[in-house]
């Protein structure tokens, strides 16, 4: 039997760090399950769901990562699941269509503040968010995936926050995960079985 | 902002795309609703409509809000009326008209097709009386478009058509002569349009297509222009055929999109899914025109010298885009200068950069034929024939299917300033040359061959 955690690790991003996180969690029999991985700057991080033998003992895996990872100065955190305090533990009641919400323009302070309360009202989840700085300019460029509960109108709330972000020079586009995957895939879009 | 590097990059030009599906047009067939009895034929046309139609607009709402891409034009077609209304008079037709303008009011759609006579050989006695009908029906209904199809490339051209056609049009700008002669505007002369193109104006459900269908169609001239004006940021050196590729990928990109929405809209409507319209038509939003094209091509006006290769470079690309983009894609894109609808193109007009002849020979450059035009209110019949069997023969000669719709504007002369609140359309009166000079060739009547 195996027993499941959500790891994170923290490191310097070098020439190797990966090689060496695989390598620890195969001498503990871990088996990845779900994996992200980010670049940002000098640093590596990782968040990943992976299954372990049962009677691994998680404090045993981290020093054992740890260890690994030495050379890339590594924090790694774990967590079980099955323990964690803030979930309800309920499946998701209902399939949720996933659209992808671009923001470019002069970079303001308070532009994903105000854009989190908003998407929060409607019950949005933010699943995927990258965003980059640019400072010759000082631009920016973010681009987010969101699960949207059905029937919200994806068109009225794309018209909202342009109306929201207009005045500061800041263009939205929201598309539905179905379009930017036809617009990506070259497959018959009636056949398209790149997207669930 | 550019940012040139691998996900962003690709995000970025995700964003600048304005995606919006023009119209959406559902093919209903009513061909099994003819009846002897007048009253259980419109009784029958009417509940056909409502019944097929009447969760369209609601599922339009439903799909654009889904998808997050606005639909701008609903629209229904039916099988033709001289086919489903034998042995009425033209009263009779009149009602019908009726009947259709109001099923498609019942379903709240923009416009409603297919009250339409096939005349290209002869003309059956409810295709006469149908054209006979146009005056009063066009001028008593508000959503139904009229075509006549006149002729083809393998049947020739019925030129005794196109006299009544012209007798017609007058007619119906006398009859609303009080609106500017709108109700001519509602009338297209078609040609080429054999088996029932979707997407012209006032078509019908034509042969072959099943008992439901949903055709889509795109207003491709904001997406090129938003497309080309990035590129020229990035490079404003950039060739011909540097453009003709953006073109390309832009159109490629609207017609992928309108066929996602198109093919949901046709599912939950439980209707074939049909063709896409890749076409550059206007809307009346500022700068969606293919007027507004030409500059960042490098045509200071249209008119100018070159405007004919920039309209064949464009609709060449379009082509290319939207084959790849999709096996449903109509093999007729073609490039729309409908002047009351194309507020860039009315200011050509009203500044006097484009003539009423460059408007006529821009058929040889892909162009729908000749759209919108407002002529002066003293056009006779005969140069008005004259003016469409010229647009019809380019259409036969050239194998393409056109649209002819002309208004001729009861009271006005050339020169004069016109507006039309329905249509939201200003334009001036353009003059036509040599008028009354075509009489004795219009006058002798019969067809023109077919081509060979």
């Amino acid at each position: 039997m195996n027993k499941r955690y959500i790891m994170t690790v923290l490191a310097a991003n070098r020439t190797g760090i990966l090689a060496a996180l695989a390598n620890a969690l195969d001498e503990l029999g871990g088996n990845i399950q779900d994996v992200s991985q980010a670049v940002i700057q000098k640093f590596f991080a990782v968040i990943m769901a992976a299954d372990f033998p049962e009677d691994q003992d998680p404090e045993v895996i981290v020093d054992h990562i740890r260890a690994v990872c030495r050379p890339f100065s590594a924090e790694v955190t774990l967590r079980d699941p099955s323990i964690e305090m803030g979930f309800d533990g309920e499946p998701e009641p209902t399939p949720k269509e996933r659209y992808v919400l671009t923001l470019a323009g002069p970079d303001r302070p308070g532009v994903l503040r105000f854009l989190a309360h908003r998407l929060a009202l409607d019950g949005i989840d933010l699943v995927d968010l990258q965003g980059r700085q640019r400072e010759s300019d000082h631009t920016f460029l973010s681009a987010m995936e969101l699960s949207v509960p059905p029937g919200t109108d994806a068109l009225q709330l794309c018209e909202e926050l342009k109306r929201e972000f207009q005045s500061e020079g800041i263009t939205v586009t929201m598309q539905h995960r179905r379009i930017v995957a036809a617009l990506a895939h070259p497959e018959p879009v009636g056949f398209n079985t790149a997207v669930p | 902002m550019v940012h040139k590097s691998g996900f962003f990059s690709a995000l970025q030009h995700l964003r600048q795309v304005p995606l919006d599906v023009r119209t959406v047009t559902l093919g209903i067939n009513i061909a099994d609703c003819t009846d002897r009895s007048f009253h259980k034929l419109c009784d029958g046309i009417y509940h056909r409509i409502v019944d097929k139609a009447g969760r369209m607009n609601a599922i339009c709402s439903e799909v654009a809000s889904l998808m997050g891409v606005p639909i701008l034009q609903r629209r229904l077609c039916v099988t033709p009326i001289d086919r489903v209304a034998q042995g009425f008079n033209a009263s009779d037709f009149v009602n019908i008209a009726k009947t259709l303008d109001g099923a498609a009011a019942n379903v709240h759609a923009d416009r409603i097709g297919g009250y339409a006579a096939d005349v290209q050989h002869g003309m059956t006695n409810s295709a006469r009386q149908l054209i006979a009908s146009l005056p009063e029906a066009l001028v008593q209904t508000d959503r139904v478009r009229a075509a006549v199809h006149v002729g083809s490339t393998e049947n020739g051209v019925n030129m005794e058509a196109i006299s009544l056609v012209a007798e017609t049009l007058l007619k119906s700008a006398q009859a609303s002569s009080h609106r500017n002669g709108d109700a001519a505007a509602k009338l297209a002369v078609l040609a080429n349009d054999s088996t029932g193109h979707p997407h012209l104006t006032g078509a019908c459900l034509g042969d072959g297509w099943g008992d439901l269908v949903v055709h889509v169609g795109i207003g491709a001239a904001a997406i090129i222009r938003h497309a080309l004006e990035q590129r020229l940021v990035e490079n404003p050196r950039s060739k011909l055929d540097e453009l003709a590729s953006v073109i390309q990928t832009a159109v490629f990109q609207a017609t992928r999109t309108a066929e996602l929405v198109g093919r949901e809209i046709a599912e939950r409507l439980g209707a074939e899914f049909g063709s896409i319209d890749v076409t550059l038509a206007p809307t009346h939003r500022p700068d969606d025109s293919v007027v507004d094209i030409l500059p960042l091509l490098g045509i200071e006006r249209v008119g100018a010298p070159g405007t004919a290769t920039a309209l064949t470079m464009i609709l060449s690309a379009v082509r290319a885009g939207s084959a790849f983009a999709s096996c449903s894609a109509s093999a007729y894109s073609r490039i729309m200068l409908s002047v009351l609808e194309d507020t860039s193109l009315a200011v050509a007009t009203q500044s006097g950069t484009l003539t009423f002849d460059q408007l006529c020979m821009a058929a040889n450059a892909g162009t729908n034929g000749l759209d919108l035009v407002c002529l002066p209110g003293d056009t006779d019949v005969s140069t008005l024939a004259a003016i469409i069997s010229d647009q019809v023969s380019f259409a036969v000669l050239n194998r393409r299917p056109a649209t002819v719709r002309v208004v001729i504007v009861p009271g006005k002369q050339a020169g004069d300033a016109v507006s039309y609140t329905g249509m939201k359309g200003n334009t001036v009166i353009l003059p036509v040359r040599g008028a009354g000079l075509s009489e004795r060739f219009i006058q002798r009547g019969g067809r023109l061959p077919p081509i060979r």
